[in-house]
């Protein structure tokens, strides 16, 4: 059998790239690079030469350029990790909520309006303190807390004056008093592989703000959200924030498409970098594979 | 110091910061497109070439940036 043909997208070669070349290459692989600042692509259907790669794995920080590249590679024949359908929903925080809800999956209560006066009233009927957040964004950038009408009003007013067309959609979610931590869950080749606690004295808990992580063991519930999330999103190689109420009650917060892991391997025991590699891999090894949490 | 060439200095690959013009030693398992740190001036470095090695200011955050 001829080495599967991987191509790798990606903008910046992090931690989390560097580690998974390794996995790759422990395993025979040799991915080729995609720079997504160098890449040129057609559009093109399957029909003619085969595709450049039989896999193309999706690492690149633009969610812009992802979602393009991934769409023509698609087009093409490719077999796509994670799919354009995926980073579709996953990289909108409204579409992420809409997929949850349509499978029943609980997610915190979440209003969206399309005016200041109206996201007003929303926010208002959700009750203090709430949390608005653009639609499209990560790493906690822009996600804010509103405590009092003040700052609703305040935050509001920035939006309308200094936000572009897609700050019209206004997002706004109940505020979980979780304790002190949220829990991001690892969800490979459809199962749960491991998760973390992320505890932060700031109530927004990411790592890449300075969140601690530690392990926190996958229980059959976490279990069942996580992989429920990744199905709900199309099938995906992702990461799951979980945020727990109060009683216990878990809640699926956001499922993230191009999870970054590097505080995670240490903490759980588990080979993050190599379970992907191998799913990547297994997704390669199979003709007309397409990538399927089930 | 950076020689005539661009900065490479062989022995332990380093090569020059284009922001503050020091040394900046590059590891061995490093991989072209990774991040490294001035450690004179805190610059962001992108690692655009290896042989010989490269260094350019990394392209700062964009706003669609994430995970």
């Amino acid at each position: 059998m001829t080495s599967p043909r991987i191509g790798i997208l990606c903008s910046r070669i992090r931690v989390e790239e560097k580690l998974l070349l390794q996995a790759f290459r422990a395993r025979g692989a040799e991915p080729e690079r995609i720079d997504d600042d160098e890449a040129v692509l057609e559009i093109r259907g399957p029909a003619g030469a085969p595709p450049r790669w039989d896999v193309v794995f999706d690492r690149s920080l633009s969610q812009t350029r992802a979602l393009a590249a991934l769409r023509v590679l698609e087009a093409q024949g490719v077999t796509t990790v994670n799919t354009a359908a995926v980073v579709a929903t996953c990289g909108d925080k409204l579409a992420t909520s809409a997929a949850l809800a349509a499978r029943g999956l609980p997610s915190p209560r979440t209003l969206v309006a399309f005016a200041p006066e109206a996201a007003l009233r929303a926010i208002e009927e959700l009750g203090y303190p709430v949390v608005i957040k653009p639609a499209v964004g990560s790493w906690g950038r822009m996600v804010s807390r509103l405590n009092d009408r003040d700052a609703a009003e305040a935050v509001l007013e920035h939006k309308r004056a200094l936000g572009s067309a897609a700050d019209s959609v206004y997002y706004m979610q109940e505020h979980v008093d979780k304790p002190g931590r949220d829990i991001r869950s690892f969800v490979v080749g459809g199962e749960t592989i491991c998760a973390i606690y992320r505890e932060s004295e700031h109530w927004i808990t990411n790592t890449a703000r300075g969140g601690h992580a530690s392990n926190c063991p996958v229980t059959a519930e976490i279990d069942r959200l996580s992989r429920g999330a990744a199905d709900a999103v199309g099938g995906g190689m992702v990461a799951v924030d979980l945020l727990e109420r109060g009683d216990g009650e878990l809640l699926i917060s956001e499922v993230n498409h191009t999870m970054e892991f590097r505080n995670s391997i240490d903490t759980t025991g588990v080979d993050i970098p190599g379970r992907m590699a191998e799913h990547v891999l297994s997704l390669a090894r199979r003709p007309d594979a397409v990538e399927a949490a089930s | 110091m950076p020689n005539a060439e661009g900065g490479l200095t062989v022995a332990g690959l380093t090569a020059a910061c284009p922001e503050c013009d020091a040394q900046v030693a590059i590891g061995d398992d490093a991989e072209v497109g990774e991040i490294v740190s001035c450690t004179e001036c805190g610059a962001d470095l992108e690692i655009r070439g290896l042989t010989p090695a490269r260094l350019e200011v990394a392209p700062p955050e964009e706003e669609d940036w994430g995970e």
